[in-house]
């Protein structure tokens, strides 16, 4: 890196999870110079998707977690004399208890390359590694399966794109057209799926090690509509809401299209079915039906309501998605409402995935950030902050090159922080488990579904398992399998919470001949568990000694939806820049009258130009992975 | 324009279309440039249609235009390329009711499965679809050949269906197109027009021929013949009400008795052929009676929906039941209320009188907006109940109708034999010209009701009082129709402001000197 960050910004951001990346997004957009860098050498954080082999290098490099207690105490000569230096954390710590398992013959698999893998030291990182948000075209380029081996790159919709989200259902790449030159031995069951296939084909994967989907309605979709980000991802409609009882799994009609077409109700329980969703809609309006029950939980509510024991089965765990022993009445009924008010925007499930994976989300951000002058640096530690010791506000950063930044906001996102600012912080932790299997939890005609399956819990006490099962039109996992993600709060570690569930629904004797009930389960070809720190709903008080210019923004949380990372964005900018607006809609770009100066970098996406701006496109901090390893 | 060559006129028509395509003129002038310039113009005005339908889907002038250029085309393309905009355009629009038609027309002929099950898939998506529905409906509808024995549904199919319907309604019983299907599925083939009374009277020298619906008789080359001690009458016919439109009743004079013979009274030998349905009827009138009929026996079920007719009542019984079940969880639905009043009623009107007149009671309440509608259906009730206790033979009949809250009076073509009719104490603003069917009716109560006029009222034969008191008559002179009846003596008037107006009494023994009025 043979050019120099500029000294001074308005707002540095570290870390480029959601929040962070939509608030360096809002900051650019309001014209606040940003700076945007992360530690990883990847986008996203503990929001990012990785590739099969991604995947792979980020269990090794959480299992092994070497310390990096190198203190370098260099830095602090770059500190004045009435100035106070706040180290920030050197180590990712939000990751634990990662254990993965293949079912299948991984010897077989030794020797196998990915197909269309790089020569090159592994870069192999996330998906979205090789991004650069202000690099015009290049962006979509990451997503493109470049290999040769693999055969024609999916139809030219790469994930940078534009289609509003408003026709993403529409758009959506047919399974068939990215995966029709997908090499498939001949006279080989396609069925029958190999761990050294999956290896082979590891960049069809997207793995998201945060599980969320989008809802139709949502603080996010609102966001990404408003703020024309839409543009650059990709959706699909989550197809169906499943229901796991009696140890079935059973699809659950929730639009009224569902509830006319489904077979398994009886006439008069469509009948009560739709009663209540309709009542749900504007429970508000009709207090008398509910007022009573106001202090019972939500479950004993629908007891009252003549609904048989699977509709109530259906409206508690699939629909409110609630707790069948905590939540109260009105919790529950906002819970439907929400739901309710959420279908039929895109579809006839309240829900959209990104296409190419959760990990896009953050990107889309950053590419705003970008287009609107910020600058972008992976792969980039900051040592810690300089605190001016008169104002007590932050005055700088100091990076690894031991460069000092100066600028007067900056957003740091929890696991930046040292273990010294956060000893009084209490978190919770967020179970995950990951699995690639050979067939749908539920096989119906189609063999593209996007499901999600709400488990109640399997013991009293324990939370709900949310699954989310993805297929390969997703663009998150190979032709012929299936990408479920298990997600809950933690009790235990993620493995002891989530297998119980994972038992239930799948077949994990690979290669053994069981009884047929076994057989019609889906096969499990690989696993991973972690457990993820969940800083969402810590106060910020809690934190020690932090200035008061100082943001912290919170990792993933365990919700479905994304609406906790929307507001903490929108509230932390609020209260930066209270008078302006949070991501307006950008200009017609027809409108943009372009000084020379700026045109340039941004447009070109090479950092050839002006000597002020040497990194604004962010190609250097992310692409050449040769010149920053000889830094290190 | 006349000037202008046709290949500017194409491009001129072509950039306004492409822009709106709803104007008329630019289509007109386009046509008559394509006539104009000949050549193979047939795919290019094709996909020219077609580009405007992207423009506005539903615009009335492109799908006319591309109907005219299918005409013209010798060899009309293959119906691949016409479904596939019917495909495109009804999935951005599942409601294009043009598409639908569009795709009915390529189709005809093709196979009925297919099609069933396109329209299952979008009603799938989305069961709010008259267009998608009447597709089945149309789909289903008897062949033409079978047209009048009404062809009833093979029994698997009319069981899908109407599980369809009621996996509709069950999920949202306020959505009225499941509603309006079913009554059509259930009522498939409205009987053809047949004669259902004759009637002949020696001292009015005419005879009627009352038919089940209104038909249209041309004078010229009536399908009605009749013939006299088998000799043909000439005719000519005349409908009841005097105008030439299709009415239930047609009267044809018979030929006065010769001079010589005038004392006599002979036996007349009528034979009546109606040519659709080849029916041959014979009235006899003996030389010492003065009027003779024949009348079709009333089939209780076919009174009230007649074109339930075909039905088998085991699945009307099954579909009350549905709707019984359905209407205890949703008392106010209106669909299930109107098709549970009209199931009842096909099945036995009198035993479920009560039944259904509380149904639609409640429907009143529950569907205010259509507050005239129920009410109609509730005369019919009335009317089909009163009917149906009607007794016949010789002499006096009479039928009492009265404080039915009535606002129209259908079946008055099965009234034909009634002398007096009790109409008192309803909500009627009108009397429909179908009165005159009644020819033998001698008195006629219609005290307090609503009318205000009697206009339209046929001149009935055999009348001699009417009563309107207690109605807001105010002007003598809407009262002129009665003129035209040849026996009418008495007339009252009491209660209405015509009767306690100044000079009414002048007014109305100038227009009515032989009628006895009382005010």
């Amino acid at each position: 890196m043979a050019d120099r960050l500029p000294s001074e910004f308005d707002v540095v951001v570290l870390g480029t999870g959601l929040p962070e990346s939509i608030l360096a997004a809002a900051c650019a957009r309001s014209g606040q110079r940003v700076l945007h860098v992360d530690s990883r050498n990847y986008y996203g954080g503990n929001w990012a998707s990785f590739s099969f082999s991604g995947l792979l290098s980020w269990i090794k490099e959480n299992q092994q977690k070497t310390d990096v207690s190198d203190e370098c105490e260099d830095w602090k000569k770059l500190i004045l004399e009435n100035e106070e230096a706040i180290p920030l954390s050197r180590k990712d710590r939000t990751i634990q208890h990662v254990e993965d398992f293949c079912f299948g013959d991984q010897d077989s698999a030794e020797g196998v390359e990915e197909a269309g893998a790089l020569p090159k030291p592994p870069v192999l990182g996330a998906s979205g590694a090789e991004g650069c948000p202000g690099a015009g075209s290049s962006f979509q380029e990451p997503e493109q399966p470049t290999g040769t081996e693999a055969g024609g790159a999916p139809g030219g919709d790469g994930a940078g794109t534009a289609s509003g989200s408003d026709s993403s259902p529409a758009t959506a790449p047919e399974p068939g057209q990215a995966e029709t030159a997908a090499p498939e031995p001949p006279g080989q069951e396609p069925k029958k799926v190999t761990y050294s296939q999956i290896v082979r084909e590891g960049r069809r994967f997207n793995i998201d090690l945060v599980s969320k989907l989008l809802y139709s309605r949502g603080l996010l979709i609102d966001l990404l509509i408003k703020s024309n980000v839409s543009r650059y991802a990709e959706f699909k409609n989550a197809t169906r809401v499943l229901a796991f009882r009696e140890g079935k799994v059973q699809q659950v009609p929730c639009s009224r299209a569902d509830v006319f077409n489904s077979r398994q109700l009886t006439m008069v329980e469509k009948r009560m079915l739709m009663k209540f969703l309709t009542f749900c809609l504007d429970y508000e309006e009709h207090p008398e039906e509910y007022q009573e029950h106001e202090g019972s939980t939500f479950a004993q509510f629908l007891q009252t309501r003549k609904l048989t024991p699977s509709l109530q089965h259906f409206i508690l765990h699939s629909i409110a998605m609630v707790s069948e022993t905590e939540c109260r009445t009105l919790e529950g009924l906002q819970a439907t409402r929400k739901f309710l008010q959420c279908l039929g925007r895109y579809g006839n499930t309240p829900f959209l995935f990104p296409l190419y994976g959760q990990g896009e989300i953050p990107q889309c951000f950053c590419r705003l950030c970008a287009v609107f002058g910020g600058i972008y640096c992976l792969r980039h530690p900051v040592r810690g902050l300089v605190r001016d010791g008169a104002s007590g506000r932050c005055k700088a950063i100091v990076d690894h090159f031991g460069q000092r930044i100066s600028a007067k906001y900056f957003i740091v996102e929890d696991s930046y922080l040292s273990e010294s600012t956060c000893t009084n912080v209490c978190y919770r932790q967020i179970s995950r488990a990951v699995l690639i299997t050979d067939q749908s939890v539920l096989n119906t005609d189609s063999e593209q579904q996007v499901s999600i399956l709400s488990v109640p819990p399997l013991e009293l006490g324990k939370p709900a398992v949310c699954v989310i099962e993805l297929c390969s039109s997703t663009m998150t996992c190979m032709k012929d399998t299936y990408l479920v993600h298990l997600t809950c709060p933690s009790t235990k570690t993620a493995r002891e919470d989530l297998e119980p569930v994972v038992q239930k629904l799948f077949n994990l004797n690979a290669e053994k001949e069981t009884e047929n009930e076994e057989l019609e389960k889906p096969r499990v070809l690989w696993a991973v568990y972690f457990n993820m720190r969940d800083s969402s709903g810590v106060e910020r008080s809690s934190y020690d000694g932090l200035p008061s210019n100082v943001y912290v923004c919170s990792g993933p949380d365990s919700a479905l939806g994304n609406d906790c990372a929307v507001k903490q964005a929108q509230t932390i900018f609020q209260e930066m820049f209270p008078t302006e607006e949070f991501c307006p809609p950008p200009p017609n770009p027809e409108d943009i009258i372009y000084d020379e100066e700026e045109v340039e970098p941004e447009e070109s996406g090479v950092s050839n130009s002006a000597e002020s701006k040497p990194e604004s496109s962010a190609e250097e901090s992310s692409g050449e992975a040769g010149a920053e390893g000889t830094r290190e | 324009q006349q000037g202008v060559p046709p290949p500017q006129v194409l491009s001129l028509t072509g950039s306004i279309l492409a822009a709106n395509p709803d104007v008329g003129t630019c289509w007109n002038l386009r046509r008559r440039a394509l006539v104009e310039l000949g050549g193979d113009w047939v795919p290019g005005e094709l996909q020219f249609a077609g580009s405007c339908l992207a423009v506005n889907p539903k615009s009335y002038g492109a799908w006319h235009h591309r109907a005219w250029v299918l005409g013209r085309a010798t060899a009309p393309p293959g119906g691949r390329e016409g479904r596939g905009l019917c495909e495109r355009l009804l999935s951005s629009d599942p409601r294009n009711f043009h598409a639908w038609e569009h795709r009915r027309a390529l189709v005809a002929q093709e196979d009925l499965e297919a099609e069933l099950a396109f329209a299952g898939t979008l009603l799938s998506r989305d069961f709010s679809n008259f267009s998608a529905w009447h597709h089945r409906l149309r789909l289903l509808a008897p062949t033409r050949s079978a047209v009048g024995k009404g062809g009833a549904l093979p029994p698997d199919r009319l069981k899908a269906e109407l599980e369809l319907v009621q996996n509709a309604v069950f999920t949202d019983p306020t959505d009225q197109s499941a509603w309006v299907y079913l009554r059509c599925i259930l009522s498939r083939a409205t009987p053809p027009p047949r004669i259902i009374c004759v009637y002949v009277n020696r001292e009015d020298a005419t005879l009627a021929v009352v038919f089940s619906r209104p038909v249209m008789v041309n004078p010229e080359h009536p399908d009605l013949s009749v013939t006299l001690d088998g000799s043909a009458l000439e005719g000519p016919w005349r409908s009841g009400e005097g105008r030439p439109r299709p009415s239930h009743t047609w009267l044809c004079d018979l030929p006065c008795p010769d001079e010589a013979t005038s004392t006599g009274r002979p036996l007349l030998q009528l034979g009546i052929t109606w040519g659709p349905d080849s029916t041959h009827l014979e009235v006899t009138l003996l030389p010492d009676e003065d009027e003779a009929w024949w009348q079709e026996p009333v089939v209780d079920r076919e009174l009230f929906w007649p074109e339930v007719g075909v039905a088998d009542p085991q699945v009307l019984r099954e579909q009350v039941e549905t709707c019984r079940e359905l209407l205890e969880l949703e008392p106010q639905s209106r669909g299930c209320l109107l098709s549970l009043s009209l199931l009842l009623s096909a099945l036995d009107p009198r035993s479920h009188a009560q039944e259904t007149r509380k149904y639609l009671q409640h429907l009143k309440e529950a569907d205010p907006l259509r507050l005239g509608f129920v009410c109609d259906v509730a005369s019919r009730l009335e009317a089909a109940l009163g009917v149906l206790g009607l007794g016949s033979g010789p002499g006096d009949l009479w039928l009492r109708l009265p404080d039915k809250s009535m606002t129209s009076l259908p079946l008055l073509e099965r009234m034909v034999l009634v002398t007096h009719l009790d109409l008192s104490g309803n909500l009627l603003r009108s009397l429909p010209p179908h009165f005159a069917a009644l020819r033998r009716l001698q008195v006629l109560d219609l005290s307090r009701n609503r009318l205000q006029d009697l206009a339209g009222f046929p001149p009935l034969p055999r009348l001699e009082r009417i009563w309107l008191d207690g109605n807001p008559v105010s002007h003598a002179s809407t009262l002129s129709p009665l003129a035209a009846c040849p026996r009418l003596a008495e007339l009252r008037l009491a209660e209405t402001p015509l009767g306690s107006a100044p000079g009414a009494a002048a007014q109305l023994d100038k227009l009515l000197p032989h009628v006895h009025v009382t005010l």
